[in-house]
């Protein structure tokens, strides 16, 4: 039974739509996932220079002892955004003469099949087996490199519980995330000190190996735990898409922009599709993360070429993430939009007006936050905001219009490329290309102020004349729309 | 309301649909039949310029529907699930499109009074997405939709196809005092013969994308049309 489930599974896996519609978008998952192995491994290689070069004076396994605690959060920050859902490739076995305990154990087992793990493996291989061995001996690199496996399991089986327990809901998923970069911030900041946790676990560890027997126990009540869950959630109702009662009447944004005509109208659909959908929502969490994580960055940063580069990727993270499928994301209700009373102007103003608010909402955050940190970058977080809602933006709404392919906007979103086309890929070279070479070529022309005040008059006459230039794209969309609606329908 | 002048679409070399002329006057409604593939949906399609006709074009109150989006205004059309946000609940849905009409919200909630009895208590409050509802409930949302605003051109494809018989009776009679009430000139194809004889004043058989026959209703074009769809089977 199990091996015919297993079977299914792997078949499911070979012939699924996100992998059967096209071989570039296959070839670029294998590619995306290989460089990540890649990138994962080479990281464990040089962990110890690494480590090194932050702390040198100290001992370099009990900095990366205190590191771990933030692996730790991080991890399950990135679990809690991208971890699929377990239950919901199942539904045809429910009806089967199944129990419902194999088909549990077997969901379960099935999820451990994820790349969390094996980065875990991957990323610290390398040290447990240079630096612990050559300080413990071997025993002990296992028994390091085992631990931290069995941290990966418990924190995938947390996952897991959490997710039963909000049924696909987002309240307590984002409230997780967001108290987990707080404790970052905070310890960064100094106000609460978690770094020596990890420190502290671990050293009990090589202290007395038979402590590592708690974490064996752990995982055993929390899979059973899980287990409990997945059964008693084991039905037709739990396991439908469905995300609970849908709330209505509360969202007073909704109702403003209603009111603000059709530009506002379609503005609060789409809105509304993002959150209620899995794959852009993820998208838009993650922008949240992007953004967070390069004001880390930029806060340490003075004058560099690559500046322009982070400023402008994160000021419009929104608009890139989204942006990039702005047609496809409307795929499955395009017949509606061509044949109801919108006319093509008013649909692309308010895809514009949708970016610029995306676009404004990360200057509003990372100024608020370089502000404090980092008040020097804000005249080019100024500049490459105008340049991406004055410039880039008309760009991804003109490049989107090329060949956008259907995408199923309730499908997960790790990993899954579908709908992704040659501009997707082609529009990245000159989006990171552009603050580069404009700041060599306009630099070395007239030099660094007459280049600021030259980027942000683009970007200002691009958003002064949108009217302008929405009218051309919009007569540029009219005759492409027979294109646009026959890819979605294919 | 609607011309068609040498209207014709390939996909390759196949022909999907080849009308030499078609013209539908302002009130009348017009049956659509013929079996799958018979070039109904692209017809459909043509008309409401979601795709490109290799030759001809359609008119629509002398305009022609790819130069101009006037005939949006007071067209309605249902035609599959892509004519449906799945992520919106019914409320929503129907709200929007009443806002891109121009419809108020006392009139809506006038309008949605009738279909009280053809919703069967299963659409309205549920607090549902529409992607969560079954495919009948589905079908009563698309139509009810398409019919806001009470549009002088309505344009439904199969509207009676997952619908219960007490449902279909019931939007038999929806679509009969629509007609009667406002005059909407409408398009309906449908497999179903009885329906469709019962609500049209005029039917068009549709075979491989040419019109072969073009009748008024009468008593007899019930008989007329089980009779021409039979045939075909004894020729095999």
């Amino acid at each position: 039974m199990v091996r015919k489930l297993v079977e299914h599974s792997w078949l499911a896996f070979w012939r699924s739509k996100t992998l059967g519609r096209s071989l570039g978008t296959t070839i670029f998952t294998w590619v995306m996932i290989l460089i990540i192995i890649l990138y994962t491994l080479g990281l464990g290689f040089v962990l110890e220079r690494l480590l090194l070069e932050i702390a040198s004076d100290t001992n370099v396994i009990s900095t990366l002892n205190s590191f771990l605690i933030f692996y730790w959060l991080v991890e399950l920050i990135m679990r809690t955004i991208l971890q699929k859902n377990i239950s919901l490739n199942i539904q045809y076995y429910l009806s089967q003469n199944i129990p419902k305990r194999s088909l549990a154990h077997f969901m379960l087992i099935k999820s451990l099949r994820n790349l969390f793990l094996l980065i875990t493996m991957l990323l610290f291989s390398p040290f447990a087996f240079s630096v612990i061995s050559e300080a413990y001996g071997t025993s002990f690199g296992w028994l390091w490199l085992g631990s931290l496996l069995v941290m990966s399991l418990v924190l995938h089986f947390v996952t897991i519980i959490i997710q039963q327990y909000s049924k696909g809901g987002l309240l307590t998923p984002f409230l997780i995330v967001v108290g987990l970069i707080a404790c970052i911030y905070l310890n960064h900041y100094g106000y609460v000190d978690i770094s020596s946790f990890s420190v502290i676990l671990m050293e009990k560890f090589f202290q007395q190996p038979i402590l590592g027997l708690i974490p064996v126990f752990l995982i055993a009540a929390l899979y059973y735990f899980s287990l409990r869950l997945v059964i008693a959630n084991l039905s037709l109702d739990s396991l439908s898409t469905r995300t609970g009662l849908a709330k209505i009447g509360i969202r007073r944004w909704v109702v403003y922009l209603n009111s603000c005509g059709q530009v506002g109208q379609l503005m609060s659909l789409e809105l509304r599709l993002i959150w209620r959908n899995k794959r852009p929502r993820a998208l838009m969490l993650s922008s949240i993360f992007m953004i967070a994580y390069f004001v880390i960055f930029l806060g340490r940063f003075d004058q560099s070429i690559f500046i322009g580069v982070f400023v402008l990727v994160s000021t419009g993270a929104f608009m890139v993430n989204y942006g990039q499928l702005l047609f496809s994301w409307e795929s499955g209700y395009f017949d509606f939009i061509l044949t109801r009373n919108i006319s093509p102007k008013v649909y692309l103003t308010s895809k514009f007006a949708l970016l610029i608010a995306f676009n404004t909402l990360s200057l509003i955050i990372m100024s608020i936050v370089l502000a404090i940190i980092n008040i020097a970058l804000l005249k080019d977080l100024i500049i490459w905001y105008l340049i991406n809602s004055g410039f880039f933006i008309y760009v991804f709404i003109w490049g989107t219009m090329l060949g956008p392919k259907a995408i199923s906007v309730n499908a997960r979103a790790m990993f899954n490329y579908e709908g992704l086309s040659a501009f997707q890929f082609l529009i990245i070279i000159p989006y990171f290309a552009f603050p580069i070479g404009t700041a060599y070529l306009l630099t070395e022309a007239f030099g660094n102020e007459t280049r600021d005040l030259l980027l942000a008059a683009i970007g200002i006459t691009g958003i002064i004349f949108y009217q302008v230039i929405l009218k051309t794209l919009a007569n540029r969309f009219v005759k492409r729309k027979y294109k646009i609606s026959n890819g979605f329908r294919e | 309301m609607i011309r068609i002048e040498k209207l014709r679409k390939l996909y390759g070399k196949s022909k999907a649909v080849e009308i030499e002329s078609l013209e539908i006057p302002r009130k009348q409604s017009f049956g659509l039949v013929g079996n799958n593939g018979a070039g109904k949906t692209t017809l459909f399609r043509l008309i409401l310029d979601l795709i490109k006709p290799t030759d001809g074009k359609v008119i629509i109150k002398d305009e022609p529907v790819a130069l101009t989006d006037n005939w949006k205004s007071f067209t309605g059309s249902f035609l599959d699930e892509t004519f449906l946000i799945d992520f919106l609940t019914p409320e929503e849905y129907f709200d929007f499109i009443a806002g891109l009409n121009n419809v108020s919200n006392s009139d809506l909630a006038v309008y949605l009074e009738k279909f009280a009895e053809f919703f069967n208590g299963e659409i309205l409050n549920k607090r549902k997405y529409i992607r969560d509802m079954s495919k009948g409930n589905q079908k009563k949302i698309g139509l009810v939709g398409a019919m806001i605003g009470s549009p002088e051109l309505l344009l439904l494809d199969e509207p009676f196809a997952n619908l219960d018989p007490s449902s279909q009776i019931k939007l038999k009679q929806i679509l009969m005092a629509e007609q009667c009430d406002h005059g909407t000139t409408m398009l309906i194809s449908s497999h179903d013969l009885n329906h469709v004889t019962e609500i049209s004043q005029r039917i068009v058989i549709l075979e491989n994308g040419d019109v072969v026959k073009d009748i008024m209703a009468s008593d007899t074009t019930l008989s007329e049309l089980e009779t021409y769809f039979t045939s075909d089977f004894e020729t095999y």
